[in-house]
């Protein structure tokens, strides 16, 4: 009987002990992981401040200036361009009667087959 | 027989039993007490093992139940990053400065077998590098030198790929203003240790070693960027020497554009300007927006103005007579151009005229008007977030009738371009005056401010205001459609101790939509030169005024004013000068 209880009990410290072990491992892996990641996390932080301070600086409105000068040309608006309010947008034109909607000629050929998918698209364009 | 009966109370038991020795009975008092003594003593031990095991128990329960399985207090082993300065965006988030971590190469000198070789090899990599010194530092007898602060990624890598034993990088913090000199004077710059040296960067240096959210400020760079453009092209087209500006929401007092010219790269804030070397370092560091003081000239006349209307000592109809020039002692103040007639308060602030400003200032009296000025914020330093704000200089003593005379002119006291801008915004808002801030201030909310005049009397200086850009000295700064108010100022510029005749300061105040202000564009232009297309004036409704009639209508679409019709019923009647309908004054 006596040896019987000695036999459980070496076998309940040596189970618990194998478990401790066990997860005290288990932490010390997760614990790398975790300063792994953070580190990771740091670098990728970083490198995202790198990237908002080039994007801040190609973006400078005077290299914009420049840009807009050589490829676009476009000026500031005008005030004549604005429009203050919605009342002040002319109304569409008379709407032509459905009937002569209806009339009209249908034209398939009218629009080209367009890609339908992005895929396509980057094949046609490399095609070119 | 006694121990007899007590092991065998059978009395059907052998006579030949005996009682096994093994349990002795004891029956001493003293063997008695020592079993108790060892019984309680147990009990003391299991009870703080019972106790242990509980706090045990109640700590697991604790982590893993109560906290959801996390222990906030406990840290990876690499420990927490390091904080970098916090960065700096504009009103919409656009980054103005920001920290990067940046690899600095030191050398131990000790571990380097040939320095002329890795001086060689260093300098290949780092051209910038003078070999003399390289060689210098790489046999020095220390165990620690710099070699050089704050390189690129790619000149690590090159220096990595040397592969000279003894060279070693640490990761230092560098600051980088990716907008250059957009932002030089209000963002200011950080030393090579990151400590705030100029701007928002000393000014709030506390608050941003201390955080790692980017601090929000009030400016915008598209109006930045177009406030700086034009003084530029001012000081360009006018040959000046130097200029600034602001533009300041006049109901929160959020300044949403400073530029001080000349300016400097904060990102090297000590290298020469490329092609424009000549310029001391000084003069470029300087903050003329904030830390200059200057005689502003015929701007001040709106706040004599608004104090002559708003303490009742002259109103809309009142008339000085502006003849002749006055002469006090040595001084004569006369009109640049006179009209030598008397003029009612409107033409005297629409034709700018010295005479009829010190007259209305003598008729308000000294004490009266130092009580305003004092009100309207003019007579003590600005606040604002930035260590560069200059002070006021006014006679300290009591205003004599000259002091008191040129004061209502804008000479004689000098101003920071800030106070004045505060100042003026308080004028036309409403009269309250507000503190300025360099901080983006929440939407739609407004600081409590200080009322400084009545609405009444605001509601008169809107319509002078609009009346001198309608009819006045200002008429160049009128932007169809934005129904542009403002004030010409042009100052003689003080030169050893004497005003110089040909030598100017030009400013302009503008504010607009005057029906309801919201913006205000204080600019100020050092020793413009009168150009051909200026017909050979140099004076601020030739240089300033134009200047702001450009910003307006670069600002106003990205500001969200709506162009309006300047003479439709709605607005003519809100900025007519009842006095005035029927019999307007002449043109400038």
């Amino acid at each position: 009987m006596m040896r019987l209880s000695t036999i459980f009990w070496l076998l309940l410290v040596a189970t618990t002990g194998f478990l401790t072990f066990a997860v005290k491992y288990e932490v010390q892996g997760l614990d790398d992981a975790y300063a792994h990641g953070q580190k990771a996390i740091a670098a990728e932080k970083s490198q995202i401040r790198v990237l908002e301070a080039e994007w801040a600086y190609l973006n400078r409105p005077a290299a914009l200036a420049a840009l807009n000068q050589r490829f676009l040309s476009l000026a500031p608006v005008a005030t004549t361009q604005l429009v203050a309010s919605a009342g002040e947008v002319p109304m569409r034109p008379d709407a032509p009667p459905s009937s002569a909607i209806a009339a009209a000629p249908a034209n398939p050929q009218a629009a080209p087959p367009g890609p339908n998918s992005l895929g396509e698209l980057i094949a046609q364009v490399a095609g070119r | 027989m006694v121990a007899l009966s007590r092991f065998d109370e059978n009395p059907c038991a052998p006579r030949h039993f005996k009682p096994p020795p093994c349990a002795p009975v004891i029956r001493d008092r003293e063997a008695q007490e020592a079993l108790e003594t060892g019984r309680t003593r147990l009990l003391v031990a299991g009870a703080l093992f019972v106790l242990l095991f509980a706090v045990i128990a109640l700590r697991l329960f604790d982590v893993m139940v109560l906290s959801g399985g996390l222990d906030t207090t406990l840290k990876g082993r690499s420990g927490a990053p390091p904080l970098l300065r916090a960065s700096i965006t504009d009103r919409h988030g656009k980054l103005l400065a920001t920290s990067l971590a940046s690899p600095s190469l030191y050398a131990d000198p000790k571990q380097i077998t040939d320095p002329a070789a890795a001086a060689r090899a260093l300098v290949s990599v780092l051209p910038e590098l003078s070999p003399a010194a390289v060689y210098a530092k790489l046999s020095s007898k220390k165990s620690f030198v710099w070699i050089e602060r704050h390189l690129t990624p790619r000149q690590e890598y090159d220096v990595n790929s040397l592969g000279i034993p003894g060279l070693q990088f640490q990761h230092e913090e560098r600051r980088v203003y990716p907008y250059g000199n957009l932002f030089s004077h209000v963002v200011g710059f950080t030393g090579i240790d990151n400590k705030g040296f100029a701007g928002v960067e000393r000014g709030l240096d506390g608050v941003l070693a201390g955080r790692s959210e980017p601090l929000q400020l009030s400016l915008d760079v598209r109006l930045q960027y177009i406030l700086h453009h034009e003084l530029q092209r001012v000081v360009d087209d006018f040959t000046a020497k130097s200029a600034a500006g602001l533009i300041m929401n006049v109901n929160t007092g959020e300044i949403l554009a400073m530029v001080s010219l000349p300016d400097f790269d904060p990102n090297r804030p000590d290298a020469p300007e490329p092609g424009n070397s000549q310029i001391p370092l000084k003069e470029r560091l300087f903050n003329r927006a904030t830390l200059g003081d200057y005689e502003i000239g015929s701007v001040f006349k709106v706040f004599t103005i608004a104090m002559a209307l708003d303490s009742g000592a002259a109103t809309m109809t009142s008339r000085f007579d502006a003849t002749s020039p006055i002469r006090i002692g040595r001084f004569t103040i006369s009109d640049y151009h006179g009209k030598r007639r008397p003029l009612s308060v409107p033409e005297i602030i629409a034709y700018s005229s010295n005479i009829g400003a010190a007259k209305i200032g003598l008729a308000a009296g000294g004490d009266r008007l130092r009580d305003y000025l004092g009100r309207f914020g003019l007579l003590r330093p600005p606040t604002l977030e930035l260590s560069e704000v200059g002070r006021p200089h006014f006679p300290r003593g009591p205003w004599h009738p000259v002091s008191v005379m040129t004061i209502a002119f804008g000479h004689g006291i000098s101003e920071t371009l800030l106070n004045i801008a505060d100042g003026a915004s308080a004028l036309v808002n409403g009269g309250i005056l507000r503190q300025p801030t360099l901080l983006k201030l929440p939407r739609g909310y407004a600081p409590e401010g200080r009322r400084v005049i009545s609405e009444e009397t605001s509601l008169k200086m809107r319509k002078l205001l609009r009346l001198v850009v309608e009819r006045g000295t200002g008429k160049m700064a009128q932007a169809p459609g934005y129904v542009v108010g403002g004030k010409t100022g042009t100052a003689e510029r003080v030169e050893r101790g004497a005003y110089a005749r040909h030598s100017l300061r030009s400013s302009f105040l503008g504010v607009f939509p005057m029906q309801n202000p919201k913006y205000l564009i204080l600019t100020m232009i050092d020793e413009p030169h009168g150009t051909k297309a200026s017909y050979g004036y140099a004076t601020a409704g030739w240089t300033a005024a134009p200047a702001t009639r450009r910003i307006v209508e670069r600002i106003a679409p990205l500001l969200g004013v709506a162009p309006v019709d300047a003479n439709s019923p709605a607005i003519a009647d809100k900025l007519q000068i009842s006095s005035l309908i029927g019999h307007p004054i002449a043109p400038y």
